[in-house]
């Protein structure tokens, strides 16, 4: 918070006493005062109302007084400093508490057995080779020679530059029980084959040239949409693989879908127009319901909690099938190319005031696998998406999961955003896919559940950072809506980053989506085969506690069950780089190819703020080995305590089409990797808890590790709040957003000392927290 | 050993002293409480919040009001626009009860008094029902009230307890 700056309650002076300006405070990034005024309410209420409290903080200090650490002084306060990660308070990325993505295992790509062009290949007519015949070769000799080899001439294009080119085909014999790529790997030796005789000039696959799907919605094409290019879906388009998804049905059971007046007669968002099938309302209490009535076929979401409604159904539907090339708003995984082409959404409603109950999310696991007794409708969905969950593990939605399962349907839930290892059903489920979340640079959000039930990973965002530098969190982008404040009206057109674990289960639910329309034959568990065994195995080699299998690669599954070669894909392991402390280490990234053991041409790596603390080299190409890039930070000059961001910028080309993607580094010039590093300048001040006209002591540490010890000299009489900050961007004031700053016993539950000149309290121990 | 069994021995006889004064003036305070008038302008879930902890904040002026504002919202397309409260006898007050790991919860005023020249606001955190299930989404509650500002130097933020969870001081007007 940046408001009035110069507002700020402490200015440190560095005579060795600090000030404040008690007349001239500002509401917030004033932590000292408010921390004081909150002390101040807490001193007050314990004693006015609970007197007995206040002996019993006697009894505490003198408790304290008795252990904690020593000092060389005979008289003060002294104490033991801790700083503390985020851990738990971090809203988003906490990459230092979490394994990071290193020593990466490949997966193989499908490959091609025995052949030596393998993956690189673009698409091409499976059975049909272009071959030009050297000048004075005649047609006759030309087509004996591809009959002769199990192909028959097709066509004959006539001379060209004194040359004859042919487009021949395999055989109907040499075809026989072959598969697509069976025949594709035949063509290819074939093709070799031709090339080695002397009257061919050249010979080649009739390659297939498609237009460039590459989505014109506007949150995608100006990069605000990471989340696509991480999953790789931007690959799909590109190659055009799947562009009609409208035969596939993806249930959402959440909140339903928001109309422009409340009602199923409004408009809904226009990047949702026209997708949905078969919506229905399962809240059976009215009190739930908030929409006067119980289960109908009306799955409109008036808001599950007043003011505080969500919408949240309407965000989900979005990331799945939000209308894709339409040229407004966002792109969806499974929308398609173009209007109509999109996967059917089956919205429904189960969440209303208070959540969901068990009762009515059955039933619509249940309707959604087809059970007609639920509910007469038309579809049976392919898959179902659920990003709700809730810690009680009950026979009646376990048992309406296993039905839906055993229906065929794909199922994939939320993992829960407690950041512990605490499972969440439905997801904990043994047929239920469990979404974990990542950030932009594919590391494992703070918020996200782990633990052995995970299955995938997908994007769920995270508000810590903007690494992609486009002014905005780096949250999921997708459809939303609000209250206008008049009526039943709501304002549908509006678009909102979000993050959680819920924003991650769209996109896998949209993956099996991808799947399912690339190869309808696949049954359900084929397609969640496909989504394992294509992840990017990122953390612990092979499946983890953290990412399951891996991170979700929709170009992988799609390529596999389309039975297609990949072309090649780099994918940086880490994605991310972070650096800790005054002097840190240089550290790599490797630049792989994913697809395949081809070498990638790397065009360019550029810093892409051009950040002049950042250095980089390279070394190695960028096939199944990797490249390595490695990274320096030169921390001269930067600010102590400060973060700073950029991002590398890699250009490669796969041999028909230019792509980017980055490396993300952070760094933050507090860190203790190995007790070497430091937090910088703390300074530790008392602060004059009764006087209106404040001096306070401080006393400046310099270069200190994790832990350290501090020791308050020289102070008057008086009841003081002891207090710890950094002073990060220099600019005098401390407790601000930006620094370390911690308060005994805790932040939040300050407690004053009392202190009598030339007595010495030692103990007075509490932690800062980064 | 010495300086510090002087050191326990003071500490808690100020801490007894400490409650003998005090608990009269309790007991007079505690009946001079009278309600605040306060209208409510704004209240949500969905907004970007650095602070994961409860917080209240004090606005007195449309400049930085504005600003915050338009912060708080800035995960959102378009943005809403910020109400336009008469700053002259009124301050804005922000508050929240941090980041919450789903859906469901709501923040609900169960009193705004003086208590000499702070204003409490006592608040209640609805949360969603035990073992309900809830949209995995984080959230991050807050409420945005106008009260009139009468001299006050600061505020807090209660909970049903009692406890205080954030307070301010009221700025300047700059």
């Amino acid at each position: 918070m940046q408001v009035n700056r110069k507002c700020h309650g402490i200015i440190i002076e560095k005579n060795g006493i600090l000030y404040t300006q008690k007349s001239n405070h500002n509401f917030h990034s004033d932590y000292a005062l408010r921390g004081r005024r909150q002390n101040r309410s807490i001193f007050r209420n314990r004693v006015f109302a609970i007197g007995a409290f206040m002996l019993f903080v006697g009894i505490l200090l003198i408790v304290a007084g008795c252990g904690g650490s020593s000092s060389s002084s005979d008289e003060g306060i002294s104490g033991q400093l801790t700083v503390v990660t985020s851990g738990s308070y971090g809203a988003g990325t906490t990459l230092s508490s979490k394994n990071l993505p290193h020593n990466l295992r490949l997966k193989k790509g499908p490959v091609i057995a025995g052949t030596f062009r393998v993956a690189a290949e673009p698409d091409f007519v499976a059975d049909e080779i272009l071959v030009k015949y050297r000048s004075g070769a005649g047609s006759m000799s030309a087509a004996d020679t591809a009959a002769g080899s199990g192909y028959r001439v097709l066509e004959q294009s006539g001379r060209i530059e004194n040359g004859l080119l042919l487009r021949m085909k395999l055989t109907d014999t040499e075809k026989t029980g072959l598969s697509m790529s069976a025949q594709k790997e035949r063509t290819l030796q074939e093709i070799e084959r031709l090339k080695a005789l002397p009257s061919v000039e050249y010979a080649q696959p009739n390659y297939i040239y498609k237009p460039l799907s590459i989505p014109n919605d506007p949150y995608y094409t100006d990069g605000s949409m990471w989340n696509y290019p991480l999953i790789l879906v931007d690959h799909v388009w590109k190659e055009d693989l799947v562009n009609d998804l409208s035969s596939v049905v993806v249930a959402v059971i959440d909140t339903g879908i928001v109309r422009s007046n409340g009602t199923k007669s409004g408009s809904v968002h226009p990047d949702l127009t026209g997708i949905f099938v078969d919506e229905y309302d399962f809240i059976s209490d009215t009190s739930i319901s908030r929409d006067g009535d119980g289960r109908d076929a009306d799955a409109t979401d008036p808001g599950d909690n007043g003011a505080y409604s969500s919408f949240h159904g309407t965000h989900v539907a979005g990331t799945i099938g939000a209308l894709t090339n339409n040229g407004i708003g966002i792109a969806g995984v499974a929308g398609g190319y173009g209007i109509g082409k999109g996967v059917r959404i089956m919205p429904l409603r189960v969440l209303g005031a208070g959540g969901g109950t068990t009762f009515d999310i059955a039933a619509a696991v249940r309707y959604a696998a087809g059970d007609q007794s639920v509910a007469s409708h038309l579809y049976k969905a392919d898959v179902i998406n659920m990003s709700l969950g809730s810690t009680a593990d009950d026979p009646t939605l376990s048992s309406a999961i296993s039905y839906a399962a055993s229906q065929g349907v794909v199922m994939a839930a939320a993992a829960g955003n407690d950041g512990t290892s605490s499972q969440y059903y439905p997801a904990a489920y043994p047929e239920v896919i469990s979404v974990s979340a990542v950030g932009i640079g594919a590391e494992i959000t703070g918020y996200s559940n782990y633990g052995d039930t995970i299955e995938i990973a997908a994007p769920g965002g995270s508000f810590t950072y903007d690494l992609n530098f486009d002014n905005y969190p780096d949250g999921v982008w997708s459809t939303l809506a609000e209250y206008s404040g008049f009526g039943s009206v709501y304002n549908v057109d509006v678009y909102a980053l979000s993050q959680g674990t819920s924003m991650a289960t769209p996109h896998v639910a949209a993956a099996a989506a991808l799947v399912k329309a690339a190869n309808a034959g696949l049954s359900a568990s084929a397609i969640r085969k496909t989504l394992r065994n294509t992840a990017i195995d990122l953390g612990t080699t092979g499946k983890d506690d953290y990412y399951g299998y891996g991170l979700l690669n929709t170009y992988a599954a799609v390529t596999d069950a389309l039975s297609q070669v990949q072309s090649p894909i780099l994918f940086p392991f880490p994605k991310t780089l972070k650096f800790e402390g005054t002097s840190p280490a240089s550290k790599s990234a490797i630049l792989k190819n994913i697809a395949n053991s081809n070498s990638i041409v790397v065009t360019g790596i550029t810093k892409d703020q051009g950040a002049s603390w950042v250095s980089f080299s390279q070394s190695g190409t960028a096939d199944a080995t990797g490249m390595k890039v490695t990274v320096s930070v030169n921390t001269s000059g930067i600010a102590d305590g400060s973060t700073h961001t950029e991002r590398l910028k890699i250009t490669w080309n796969d041999g028909f089409n230019d792509w980017t993607d980055y490396v993300y580094i952070l760094y933050n010039s507090i860190g203790f990797a190995g007790g070497a590093a430091d937090v910088g300048d703390v300074y530790v001040v008392a602060i004059d808890y009764y006087s209106t006209s404040d001096v306070i002591q401080y006393y400046t540490v310099t270069n200190i590790n994790q832990s350290f010890v501090y020791s308050l000299t020289g102070l008057p009489t008086g009841t003081y709040i002891i207090g710890a900050s950094t002073d990060r961007n220099n600019d005098g004031y401390i407790f601000e957003f930006d620094d370390t700053y911690g308060f005994y016993p805790e932040i939040l539950n300050v407690e004053p000392i009392s202190y009598t000149k030339g007595d010495y309290i030692s103990g007075i121990d509490f932690e800062l927290i980064y | 050993m010495k300086n510090k069994k002087i050191s326990r021995i003071r500490t808690g006889m100020i801490a007894a002293a400490a409650i003998i004064v005090l608990l009269p003036i309790t007991a007079s305070r505690k009946n001079s409480s009278p309600p605040l008038e306060y209208s409510i302008l704004e209240q949500g879930e969905d907004i970007y919040f650095e602070k994961t902890g409860p917080e209240i904040l004090v606005f007195t002026e449309s400049g930085s009001f504005k600003s915050f504002y338009a912060q708080i919202h800035r995960t959102r397309i378009p943005r809403p626009e910020a109400p336009r409260p008469n700053f002259d006898n009124s301050m804005v007050v922000f508050f929240s009860y941090g980041r919450q790991k789903s859906t469901g919860y709501s923040i609900e005023i169960t009193g705004v008094y003086a208590r000499s020249s702070t204003v409490v606001v006592k608040t209640v955190l609805n949360t969603p029902p035990e073992d309900s299930f809830q949209a995995q989404k984080i959230t991050h509650p807050y409420m945005v009230i106008l009260i009139s500002k009468d001299g006050y130097s600061s505020l807090q933020l209660k909970d049903k307890t009692s406890k205080v969870l954030a307070s301010a001081n009221v700025p300047e007007r700059m």
